[in-house]
């Protein structure tokens, strides 16, 4: 059983939660199953923190009627719950890291996997685009480079940073070469599956990505 | 441009037919049971919604000889034909493409399922296939293929649709890789099998699953698993992800499947069903348009712990009855193993919250890892009697877990050396073709104990006791569905000894 050591609230509906680590060990971009205990309920979620941290954190936004996400939001510091993991092959491989320029591509809590590879390996070589609602949504853009990451929201109208954007991902991406080294680039997507299918139209019809070069991450 | 979606019958020595079983790999059975193939389904419902020519040509299901079979399709002359196969079959498909090759020299063979797309290299070499569909969204890949090919004359010299590797045609020994298809497709641009095409009715009947009848699979609302870890599986691997369907669409099948079609028994054979919300958000659907009053019952394959209380209460309310879910092993070690996810202690829990609402578990287990022992053995054995003699599964089937179609417990069982066997025919669940540390009598005494269960009197009485909750589905259970399963016992008996019991 892993202890439930903090939680931090972006905005009511969108959390972090950190659990003792214990001597699970993972790469970024994996994911683990988190079960209650006494409610016959288990959910995965991609890790959130460094595999370097002693804490294992997880992204979480509360959905309305989401059984899990609300029994995670009422769990109290000392609480405790079952991680089973890590699972999954959505994680950067070392030839990626020297070799390749790293597009990540995320909607809403799909950057969590991209907040654990930055954080691990720090990376220089990436850019980031996200879609998010509103700006309050916002999470964690203090641990990218302003100039590498690229904002998309989709329901305000007033947009004030340079890297804010008005629009769903798609749309930026089709408009603006933000990319100038599309080919040797590896395309890295995480988030709902009508995202991830908007966007690979795009990269492998439009921009003629090697589909080979693209590896996704459907939320659920 | 005429398509032939065609599944030849494959009949072994014993006069057993191939069919897919558990773990979608191939098993052959005596009295073989009809499953709609629903992706494939799917993929000649969007072919001919797009103008083609599209033929539905399962041998098996339309009780044809393989002569009759084949001399059948030859005279149909199809300009493309599209066959699947896993391991066990490979070599069987692989001398097909070579005979039909003879006889229609023009007409191009493609191939997919989960072997041929892992290893596209090997089956072009090996067989007169011209493509290799790499792709669990065959429907998307199929429809882009054929509107190339038919823009083309059928040209093979250069294909540029996405997940194929192919050979090109004026260099024979050119093989060309495509890429990846896209993993993630939006269902809901995915077609609602077109019953009449696919000849429904022949499926309908011969299903052990279905307690009424005629049943019927629907059009799976997710392609692929949403878990996709677990180490045997097939839906598994970095090439496969997962998408879904909206509700509302589904339901509007479910709705044409009651009212049109008099569907009794719906099973929707996605690797994993809905859960959580879209799972109630269904239930509630069903029970809005009033289809769970119309004596449909409805069913589907889940994952353990992905159905809480609350879900299991609105699948109750709407009507559903069947769930299949994979106990692969009563070890917590073998559990653990095959990266499940969870533990025994959570699958009790899980099995006691359907019981207590009135759904069927039915329980798929398997035996014959490679690493396991009597004592892991005996745990499944027992824990499966105590949760059929205790009402919390009502049917099971065991198959021995075979390690097929590169799938990671396949890579394991190849590296470490496990693997008794290089045939691929050895590769039909038919016997343990690994290095065990227990005679392999063993494992097989475990299924015939385990399919015993069924004639026990704990398990009789269990049901006998079920009639007091006075539903119909436990008196048609006990009375109907108990005739089914003597059948069905004696036929896994009969796999395992080549004797009927």
């Amino acid at each position: 059983m892993h202890k439930l050591i903090r939680k931090e609230y972006i905005n009511e509906n969108l959390f972090k939660i950190f659990f003792d680590k214990k001597d699970l060990k993972f790469f970024p971009g994996q994911h683990f199953s988190l079960s209650i205990p006494n409610k016959s309920i288990n959910r995965e979620y991609s890790s959130y923190t460094s595999s370097n941290d002693k804490e294992l954190g997880f992204l979480i936004r509360r959905v309305e009627g989401g059984i899990m996400s609300n029994l995670l939001d009422k769990m109290e510091v000392g609480d405790e719950l079952n991680i089973y993991g890590p699972y999954g092959s959505f994680v950067l491989k070392d030839e990626y890291i020297e070799n390749k320029q790293i597009i990540f591509i995320a909607s809403g809590t799909g950057i969590a996997p991209f907040v654990s590879m930055k954080e691990t390996y720090n990376l220089d070589n990436y850019k980031l685009f996200v879609g998010i609602r509103e700006t309050r949504d916002l999470a964690d853009a203090e641990k990218f480079d302003e100039s590498k990451s690229y904002y998309c929201i989709s329901r305000e109208d007033n947009i004030s940073k340079n890297n804010h954007y008005k629009g769903r991902i798609n749309n930026q991406l089709e408009k603006i070469e933000y990319i100038k080294d599309y080919e040797n680039s590896i395309y890295m997507i995480c988030g709902n599956s009508y995202m991830i299918s908007d966007v690979y139209d795009i990269l492998v019809k439009e921009k003629k990505i090697n589909p080979n070069n693209i590896i996704t991450e459907s939320f659920f | 441009m005429k398509i032939s979606i065609s599944y030849p019958p494959i009949i072994n020595h014993l006069g057993q037919k191939a069919m897919v079983s558990q773990n979608r790999n191939v098993q052959y059975f005596k009295k073989p049971t009809y499953l709609l193939p629903v992706v494939q389904a799917q993929a000649a419902t969007k072919l001919k919604k797009n103008g083609f020519d599209v033929i539905w040509d399962d041998g098996n299901a339309e009780l044809k000889t393989f002569d009759k079979w084949y001399l059948d399709l030859i005279k149909i002359k199809p300009d493309l034909i599209f066959m699947e196969g896993t391991t066990p079959v490979m070599h069987f498909l692989w001398d097909l493409s070579k005979k039909i090759k003879k006889e229609l020299p023009n007409t191009i063979l493609v191939i997919g399922g989960y072997h041929a797309m892992r290893q596209p290299q090997e089956t072009l070499l090996k067989s007169d296939f011209d493509i290799v569909l790499k792709s669990t969204n065959l429907d998307f890949v199929l429809l882009e293929l054929c509107n190339e090919l038919k823009i083309n004359n059928l040209s093979l010299n250069k294909i540029e649709t996405k997940g194929i590797t192919y050979r090109k045609q004026d260099t024979l020994d050119e093989i060309i890789d495509n890429g990846a298809f896209k993993m993630v497709e939006n269902l809901d641009s995915s077609e609602i099998v077109d019953r009449n095409l696919v000849k429904w009715k022949n499926y309908a009947y011969e299903n052990g699953n279905f307690l009424q009848t005629p049943g019927t699979y629907s059009s799976s609302v997710i392609r692929d698993c949403m878990f996709g870890k677990c180490t045997f599986c097939r839906y598994n691997g970095p090439e496969l992800s997962f998408s879904k369907m909206s509700i509302t669409k589904s339901v509007d099948e479910y709705e044409d499947l009651i009212i049109n079609h008099g569907v009794k028994e719906i099973f929707d054979d996605s690797g994993v069903w809905f859960r959580g919300k879209d799972a109630i958000d269904f239930a509630k659907e069903i029970i809005r348009r009033g289809l769970h009053r119309k004596g449909c019952y409805f069913g589907f394959n889940t994952r353990f712990e992905y159905l809480d209380e609350e879900t299991i209460k609105w699948l109750a309310k709407a009507n559903f009855r069947f769930i299949l879910i994979g106990l692969e092993s009563g070890s917590n070690y073998t559990l653990n193993k095959l990266n499940k996810g969870y533990s025994m202690r959570e699958i009790r829990m899980n099995l006691e919250l359907m019981t207590k609402y009135g759904l069927h578990p039915h329980l798929t287990i398997m035996v014959g890892y490679y690493w396991e022992t009597k004592e892991m053995l005996d745990e499944t054995v027992n824990v499966v009697k105590d949760f059929m003699f205790k009402g919390l599964a009502r049917t099971l089937q065991v198959t021995i877990c075979t390690p097929v179609d590169y799938t990671p417990y396949h890579i394991e069982c190849v590296e470490k050396k496990k693997l008794i066997v290089d045939n691929y025919n050895d590769f039909d669940m038919s016997k343990v073709i690994v290095k065990t540390p227990i005679d392999h009598s063993y494992y097989y005494k475990a299924i015939k104990e385990m399919y015993s269960i069924a004639f026990h009197p704990k398990f009789i009485i269990r049901q006998i006791i079920f009639l007091f909750n006075f539903k119909k589905r436990d008196w048609q259970f006990l009375f109907t569905y108990s005739i089914r399963a003597i059948r069905r016992v004696n036929q896994h008996i009969f796999n395992l000894t080549n004797k009927a019991s």
